[in-house]
């Protein structure tokens, strides 16, 4: 078994990218209308999807 | 009933082709099929288990909240004309020295040092295009599906030879997430990324020629053995083909043109003045980052001097506190040590590395109960800390909590295999829940892993009380 399971993880490996050579082509994309570049500093509207208390803030001590 | 050898050969092939057979899907960047055996939805919540992971291995998020809308507004800007645009976003800055930029699914990250170099926006738009083309290019779910499959082949192959090992390492550390951080593209994926990278920073407005000059700068500082740029480098292919992959793809679309590029299309005004302060701040951690160094020597005299030397530029960065208080918990001065955690949480409350020294001061001052809380804290926090998890564990083996010692153990004997302390406490915890034939096996590994003292004469006696009951 020792011997074969080498075997296995390569044959894996390689059927996994069969098929799966990475095409050149990318396909072409229609961006959605957005504020002038120029302006980027009077539309800044990211905003910090947990407002800066990430999944991992706890009770305080 | 014999078993037939070839069983579980038989098995991950027809696995891998009904795997292969359900799991092609269109790929939006290419628009072929390809393998990917991860949903959407998969590769988010991977994504979000890997986040504070991700946080803590590069020593906390860099806060600046101004700052980070102005970056954050330009990841978005650019992932609005990604092949993936529903896909959510997060962008996190990580405060560290070390130069590097990356993505999981539905976040991506850059840190301090790489941002204090880069010199106008523009060149901050090709690396984060970069990152946001891997995530929309699939990569990162096609390299988990080859994990997968991986993983299926050697789970099967170990079940078949009676390995519970693999089942005993999969306990907890978030293993999925850590295997994540761990994933690195083909040359193939990264030359994919550059020229798609290249395309969504032009139809996003700024000029792709700051790609190839991002490149030149990353080779000039790679020239000055800049050290901190080793994971980058090394993750990255060299810049001749990078610069010619992304000339061509700017030659094929013509993103040099007035169609695309927006006013200079560089805004390095712009950036200088929006980075001025994060470059400041960068500059303090020179001392601070031979501190790191010096410690990892065991010379805390040195830690602590570099720390000082930082802390005497800004007191407000929890790193330098924290450098200082493992300096002084390296030479013993204990109360200092747990001032110096203290002063880190005071500057942001969410630093659990600081947690972890609080821990190790009140273990080492005998307070158990106070240090399984800090390890807690930690452990929750930062759920890949292996020292967080141990301290947890050996906290309440003292506690006499072994019941509740047994997870965290566990999940640290999976990633220390041949500490014989660790294997040690993990056997006597399964010896007093009633878990006899872990207990044995558990024993035999601290056994082999070189255990010593009172703890091997005591190891040795339960293997053979317990042999009979195992073998029966």
């Amino acid at each position: 078994m020792a011997r074969v399971v080498p075997i296995l993880v390569l044959a894996v490996m390689f059927c996994t990218q069969v098929g799966c050579t990475i095409s050149r082509e990318i396909v072409d994309v229609a961006p959605p209308v957005q504020p002038r570049l120029e302006n980027l500093e009077q539309n800044l509207t990211y905003t910090d999807p947990d407002e800066g208390r990430p999944d991992y803030i706890f009770a305080s001590r | 009933m014999r078993r037939c050898a070839y069983r579980p050969v038989v098995l991950v092939f027809c696995a891998i082709t009904c795997a292969a057979a359900a799991g092609c899907r269109l790929n939006p960047v290419t628009g072929s099929r390809e393998l990917a055996l991860v949903s959407q939805q998969q590769e988010i919540a991977l994504g979000h288990q890997t986040h504070p992971n991700v946080i803590f291995m590069y020593d906390g998020e860099y806060h600046d909240p101004e700052l980070n809308r102005y970056l954050g507004t330009i990841v978005m800007r650019l992932h609005a004309c990604s092949h993936r645009r529903e896909m959510p976003m997060e962008f996190t800055m990580l405060n560290t020295s070390v130069v590097n930029a990356f993505a999981t699914p539905a976040h991506v990250y850059a840190t301090r040092g790489f941002l204090a170099r880069l010199q106008n926006e523009a060149q901050f738009a090709a690396v984060m295009g970069h990152e946001l083309a891997h995530v929309a290019a699939g990569h990162t779910a096609k390299q988990l599906s080859t994990n997968l499959l991986t993983g299926l082949v050697l789970g099967v192959a170990g079940s078949a030879a009676g390995d519970s090992t693999g089942s005993r390492v999969a306990v907890g550390l978030g293993e999925a997430s850590i295997t994540l951080l761990g994933l690195s593209y083909s040359r193939e994926q990264e030359r994919q990324a550059d020229r798609v990278g290249a395309y969504y920073m032009a139809l996003a407005g700024w000029d792709p020629q700051q790609a190839i000059e991002m490149q030149r700068l990353l080779a000039s500082m790679s020239q000055r053995r800049d050290t901190v740029l080793d994971r980058y480098l090394s993750t990255h292919p060299r810049t001749d083909n990078r610069v010619m992959e992304i000339q061509n793809v700017v030659q094929e679309k013509d993103l040099r043109s007035n169609r695309y590029v927006q006013g200079d299309g560089t805004y390095a005004e712009r950036w200088d003045r929006r980075l001025g302060e994060l470059r400041s701040i960068d500059r303090t951690f020179g001392p601070h980052d031979r501190g790191m160094e010096l410690l990892d020597k065991s010379d805390y005299a040195g830690a602590l001097s570099a720390a000082n030397e930082s802390l005497d530029m800004r007191a407000d960065q929890p790193p330098f506190h924290r450098l200082k208080g493992d300096a002084l918990l390296g030479l013993g001065r204990l109360a200092e040590a747990q001032a110096a955690y203290l002063e880190a949480l005071a500057q942001d409350r969410r630093y659990v590395p600081a947690n972890t020294g609080l821990g190790f001061v009140f273990v080492k001052q005998g307070k158990f109960a106070e240090a399984e809380k800090e390890f807690a804290i930690a452990a929750h926090g930062f759920p890949g800390s292996v020292a967080a998890h141990y301290g947890l564990g050996m906290t309440r083996y003292e506690l006499g909590r072994y019941a509740e010692a047994v997870a965290p153990l566990e999940a640290v004997a999976g990633a220390r295999p041949n500490d014989p302390d660790v294997h040690y406490r993990l056997a006597v915890c399964y010896d007093r829940t009633g878990r006899p034939a872990d207990a044995y096996q558990s024993y035999q590994r601290a056994l082999q892993s070189g255990l010593t003292g009172e703890r091997k004469n005591h190891a040795q006696r339960r293997v053979r009380e317990l042999e009979p009951l195992v073998s029966a």
